[in-house]
């Protein structure tokens, strides 16, 4: 024969609470609005608009942008000379800051790392900000010689002293252009000019007139950029 | 008329209980055994737990730190991310070919044909596709040693300049040198330079893939040694004597692509040659014969003097009196016949479109004389055969075996103090009679440059690295004279020096580095006035536009066969030893590429079996892949068989090559010892083919096989199929198109078995394939050899690992092209009557891919210019792709294959291309990084044509790579493109349209060329 309660057998059975009959209830709306949080904290803390915009490490010189690229208004093309050219942009050798460097500031204790580098031949290590992924075959010759500004990716780098990320270089960002680059068309040569403005600021309709003229035409699919 | 039958290997033509049992199993090995590494799969899912978990704690990091290096001081025209090309050229064995080296920031990649070579058009051969994975080979020598402790070169420079100064003293007394051929004029020049400093030394040169037989018998044809380059473009009928002169045999790049042309096939008009082989082995050559007299080596002799014996017949050829006494028929009707017809067909073309006769390495002396007299009657002599100074080796050299074996004699006479090895490999590679390594221990102090601490280098005093032709400079000579520069793409990178830089020190020259030797001696040669400008010139072509000989290829008539006489019979059982395709003789054998190619007609890899005809099996009462004892020449060899068909009775075939030990450096093997080496039962005497015994010592041996358990299921066999379709060139001109319908036989189109099929109307929208561009590949089925060059390429251009022995046994290679080979034979006719189809099979990117609509995370898909795509990072690793691929040419990776590779193997990878990790799915993607590429350069040339130049230079590795130009790729949206073009060939077709895939690859159907008069 069994027994309701085993082991106490005569003692009264353990009884919930009466409050705990409200519990479901209170749960209930909480648990409406969890799934949601969940999903909306992961949709942005976990996406690169968070954990990668604003990205800005220090780096080994103090270079400045804005002072070189803005103040001294150095065409971007003179430092990152693979940019037309090949996949890369290329940070600078050491020889491309001495060429100024050797008469400009060449006691400057902020350029110490840069002389050294210069005399012993290793490179100076600087701190990558901009990585897209390894399967990613990013091109930036295609990019510029359809003529997307620089800005459109890096955002304003002439009013930067260091330098961070501006964008989350995501796949859906790489997308959103892809599917409507009359965005960020310019006129040929214009790709390197920051703060760029289309005659009469319709930038829509420059963009479609160049998407026509050029037949600019990105692709959409997987090998587009994945190999 | 008899019916032809298709299949793959024996157990399915006799349709054996195993092979039935082998096709009902899915997989062809237990799934559940243990990793390579020893992991059991519950292990493995414990492991796989805890990374799960700790991987939570890792994901909370927010990114690692990166470094971008830029170099301090950058040098000229490098851009970071943009490829370099370089010219430049090396040779194997003295057979030279042209190249291009791609280069990434100084790394080395990928080796292509240099396209303006003009011996070699850009074509290569498997190994020379491969010399880029010995290069970062870590199991590469990385110091000088002495006596078996690293040290550094400074210590041996100024060592060795001790020791040859007193040699130099001496006048050379004692002092011997071994080389390997080195078609080199500066080593040439520092050869005459080291006879005047050493008078009494010796100098000998060996290849264990000798062309001491041609030599000797050109040399009894005109007096002196000569070379025979042949151009198989100027003949319509070619007959190989026991050669494989589109395999492994000489100049395999030109006589490959000179022979394909006359192949081709556009329209019916076209004529096309016809190719006889007589051979006992079964080589690539054979494969390719429209007929194959299958004879033992040692009869071919026979055959040659039965066909001289017709010629004689003819009252109008001038045929040489010395010959006549060995005149005489062979007294076999079937061989009569065959010479008679052959007899006839050659002498048919004397005077019109020409011919060609081919002696092969293996035959003797009097074969290669002989056929000297048999061109020059036919009026060959300067069309399709042209004889030029035999410059792979010095002129006072007797031949391979004799130097070999008078260095040897020398060496137990105790007469060499001193023995510089330049390259060579002889205590491997040297016959097993002379019992050379105990010979080599009894020189005073052995010298030795080599690649690996080899065999050689083990025994030696002196062990000094040698650089890869990548890493130093050199120039090479084409067997026609052509000159190339050997131009390196990256410093050494183990301190290793050239033959030419050691002969330069033993010589004491005042010029120590190889381009500055190389170049002081042109410069001597060619006079200092505008060398400059003449120097650079070479080194942007890769090769010199002047020929080294000048134009004068010897013309005049052979004299006759001098003294040599027939050679006797070999009774019973005899066995051939043949240079592997892949590991030549040895010298690739640690190239972990070239060792998992299949062999073109047994298939297998990672080893090589004595492979035997199916009547001398049964006849010895072997079974495919039973262990057994070689015996020849008085010394015995454990092997194992493998059991194929076509090769001659009572013939055995050996490849040379095998079973070096390297210390098991590869991935995924086990012993690092890698098949069986021959060479201990060759003879200086008998080298090529020698009387020979073989018993089985009980049990059975591991072979690893590919294209043997994936054949389909009877019902959906080739009846129903027909994947490869072929015809008779008479045939194929009274119904041009007959590819469209299947195969061609006995003149009518062959009856596919009734399949039931659903209607071919996709269950899906069909795509639109709407981009600029359409991509598309034309395979010529009558231009490919089966030599497998497209299969090593695609490996070094897209990052592929080889897998190892046991995961091939698996059935999990990863090629992303499979050689599928086709052995035809009659109904009724032994399985040794056979001819052969290679098909090269990659991903044939249909239109409506059957493996896009199973994909349940869309990592596969189509673009809009019709590639079928493989996203890597979004593959979960299902496989219902491959299940569903009708191609079978998906490919799994099973482990994590490419990060357990050493370091250096890293540096020669492409980086265009993602490196697989373990559990995706991967395939030829038409090297989706050069479509790219050339698009991107399409869209930023200047002018339309440059852009469409831009387009129609895209060429995937594999069609780069072909010797004989059989692949084309292109835009099929273009109609003057090449593709396109031949695409539209009546030859045309594509596999399993019923079926409404849509593949984007065509294959021109084959047709063979046979002789009325012998029948097919």
């Amino acid at each position: 024969m069994s027994t309701p309660n085993p082991g106490n057998e005569g003692k009264p059975l353990f009884v919930f609470p009466a409050f705990h009959n409200r519990v479901p209830l209170l749960l209930a709306p909480v648990l409406a609005i969890a799934p949601i949080a969940v999903i909306a904290a992961v949709w942005y803390w976990f996406s690169p608009w968070f954990t990668d915009v604003g990205y800005q490490p220090e780096q080994p010189v103090a270079y400045s942008h804005k002072l070189h690229a803005g103040d001294l208004a150095i065409d971007c093309r003179y430092c990152h000379v693979g940019v037309e050219k090949g996949a890369h942009a290329g940070v600078p050798p050491t020889q491309t800051c001495m060429n100024c460097h050797t008469n400009v500031k060449k006691d400057s204790p902020y350029l110490l790392p840069v002389r050294e580098s210069w005399a012993t031949g290793k490179p100076v290590e600087w701190v990558r900000i901009h990585k897209t992924p390894d399967y990613a075959y990013f091109d930036h010759s295609i990019h510029v010689n359809a003529a997307i500004g620089c800005e459109s990716c890096h955002g304003r780098i002439d009013q930067m002293v260091e330098v961070w990320q501006d964008q989350p270089l995501s796949m859906g960002w790489c997308l959103d252009c892809h599917k409507a680059p009359e965005n960020h068309l310019r006129p040929k040569g214009t790709s390197t000019v920051m703060g760029y403005t289309p005659p009469g600021g319709d930038q829509l309709a420059l963009g479609e007139k160049i998407k026509k003229e050029a037949r600019i035409n990105p692709p959409i699919n997987c090998s587009g950029c994945h190999r | 008329m008899s019916k032809k039958r298709y299949w793959r290997n024996l157990e399915e033509l006799e349709n054996t209980p195993e092979f039935q049992a082998a096709l009902a199993r899915e997989f062809p090995e237990d799934e559940t055994a243990k990793s390579p590494d020893g992991t059991s799969r519950r292990h493995f899912i414990g492991l796989m737990g805890a990374s799960i978990a700790l991987s939570g704690v890792t994901g909370c990091v927010r990114r690692p730190v990166q470094h971008i290096r830029p170099y301090a001081k950058a040098p000229e025209d490098l851009i970071p991310g943009i490829a370099q090309h370089y010219a430049t050229a090396t040779h194997i064995a003295g057979r030279t070919v042209g190249l291009v080296v791609e280069a990434h920031e100084g790394r080395p990649t990928k080796i292509e044909g240099n396209p303006d070579h003009p011996q070699t058009f850009g074509g290569t051969t498997g190994m020379h596709q491969a010399m880029v994975l010995n290069l970062f080979d870590p199991a590469r020598l990385k110091q000088p040693m002495q006596g078996g402790k690293g040290t550094d070169w400074a210590a041996a420079t100024a060592a060795l300049k001790a020791q040859f100064d007193t040699l130099k003293a001496n006048g050379g007394n004692g002092f011997a040198v071994l080389s390997e051929a080195l078609p080199s004029p500066t080593a040439r020049d520092l050869r005459e330079r080291f006879a005047a400093a050493y008078p009494n030394a010796k100098f000998f040169t060996f290849e264990s893939v000798h062309d001491d037989n041609q030599r000797a018998g050109l040399s009894a044809a005109f007096g002196t040694p000569h070379v025979a380059v042949h151009r198989a473009n100027e003949a319509r009928v070619v007959v190989s004597f026991d050669s494989d002169f589109l395999g492994a045999e000489g100049d395999v790049v030109l006589n490959s692509n000179l022979w394909a042309r006359n192949r081709r096939l556009r329209t019916v008009e076209d004529k096309m040659s016809r190719l006889y082989a007589v051979e006992g082995v079964f080589s690539i050559t054979g494969t390719n014969a429209d007929h194959r007299l299958r004879v033992k080596s040692s009869e071919v002799e026979g055959v040659v003097l039965a066909l001289a014996a017709e010629f004689a017949k003819d009252p109008q050829l001038a045929f040489p009196e010395t010959l006549k006494p060995h005149l005489k028929a062979t007294g076999k009707a079937a061989t009569d016949k065959f010479v008679e017809v052959l007899a006839r067909d050659l002498l048919a073309q004397r005077n019109g479109p020409g011919s060609l006769l081919i002696a092969g390495r293996r035959q003797p002396a009097l074969v290669h004389a002989v056929v000297a007299v048999l061109n020059h009657l036919l009026g060959n002599n300067g069309r399709s055969v042209h004889y030029f100074p035999d410059h792979r080796r010095f002129d006072a050299d007797a031949g391979d075996l004799a130097g070999i074996k008078g260095l040897t004699d020398l060496l137990n006479a105790g007469s060499v103090d001193t023995l510089l090895v330049l390259g060579a490999n002889p205590v491997y590679s040297a016959p097993g009679d002379l019992a050379f390594a105990e010979a080599f221990k009894k020189a005073k102090t052995k010298i030795a440059l080599a690649e690996y601490l080899d065999e050689t280098a083990k025994l030696a005093d002196w062990a000094l690295p040698k650089a890869h032709f990548l890493e130093s400079w050199g120039d090479v000579l084409g067997t026609d004279g052509t000159l190339s520069i050997q131009q390196p793409t990256i410093q050494p990178l183990w301190a290793g020096k050239s033959e030419i830089e050691v002969l330069a020190l033993a010589v004491g020259s005042a010029e120590t580095e190889g381009r500055d030797i190389v170049r002081a001696f042109w410069k001597k040669r060619e006079g200092a006035v505008g060398f400059y400008k003449k120097w650079r010139t070479w080194l942007a072509d890769g090769f010199s536009k002047t020929p080294f000989f000048g134009v004068t290829p010897s013309y005049k008539a052979p004299e006759g066969i001098g003294t040599l006489t027939p050679s006797a019979a070999v009774g019973g059982l005899e066995v051939a030893f043949v240079e592997s395709p892949f590991v030549f003789d040895g010298r690739f054998s640690n190239n972990a590429w070239l060792l998992e190619m299949p062999d073109p007609v047994t298939k297998v890899t990672w080893d090589n079996p004595i492979a035997i005809g199916a009547a001398t099996a049964a006849k010895l009462g072997l079974k495919d892949a039973d262990k057994v004892s070689l015996e020849a020449n008085g010394k015995k060899i454990e092997a194992a068989v493998v059991v194929v068909a076509g090769i001659a009775d009572d013939q055995a075939v050996a490849y040379l090559g095998w079973g070096r030990d390297f210390g098991s450096f590869l991935p995924y093997h086990e012993t690092g010892v890698v098949g069986f080496n021959v060479n201990p039962v060759r003879s200086t005497a008998a080298a090529d083919i020698a009387g020979a015994k073989l018993s089985a010592t009980g049990g059975t041996y591991t072979l690893a096989r590919t294209q043997i358990f994936d054949s389909q299921a009877p019902g959906f066999g080739f009846a129903a199929r027909q994947l490869v379709r072929e015809a008779e060139y008479a045939d194929f001109q009274k119904n041009p198109k007959f590819a469209k319908a299947g195969i061609l036989e006995h003149g009518k189109p062959r009856p596919k078995a009734a399949v039931v099929h659903p209607p071919e109307k996709g269950i899906y929208e069909e795509l639109k394939y709407d981009g600029q561009y359409q991509w598309g590949m034309a395979i010529d089925l009558n231009a490919c050899t089966g030599c497998g060059t497209c299969m090593v390429a695609c490996s070094a251009e897209n990052n592929i690992s080889p897998v190892g022995k046991d995961q091939t046994r698996r059935g999990r290679e990863m090629h992303w092209i499979r050689m599928d080979r086709y052995f035809v034979s009659d109904e009724g006719k032994p399985a040794d009557e056979v001819q052969v189809v290679h098909q090269p099979v990659a991903c044939q990117h249909c239109e409506n891919a059957p493996c896009e609509n199973v994909c349940p995370v869309a990592a596969t898909t189509h673009s809009p210019e019709g590639l079928n795509e493989m996203a890597y990072n979004r593959c979960i690793g299902t496989r219902y792709c491959a299940n569903n691929c009708p191609f079978k040419v998906r490919r799994f990776n099973f482990y994590n294959f490419a990060k357990d590779y050493p370091e250096t193997l890293h540096m020669g990878r492409n980086p265009n291309v993602t490196v697989r990790f373990r559990g995706v799915i991967e395939k030829c993607t038409y090297c989706v990084q050069r479509i790219n590429a050339g698009r991107i350069a399409s869209k930023k040339a200047a002018t339309p044509e440059a852009a469409t130049a831009a387009i129609n230079a895209i060429t995937p590795a594999c069609a780069q790579a072909c010797p004989t130009d059989a692949i084309l790729f292109g835009n099929i949206a273009d109609k003057e493109s090449a593709v396109s073009r031949a695409r539209a060939l009546d030859r045309e077709y594509r596999l399993l349209t019923e079926l409404n895939v849509k593949p984007r690859t065509s294959y021109l159907a084959k047709v063979r060329n046979p002789n009325p008069e012998l029948g097919s």
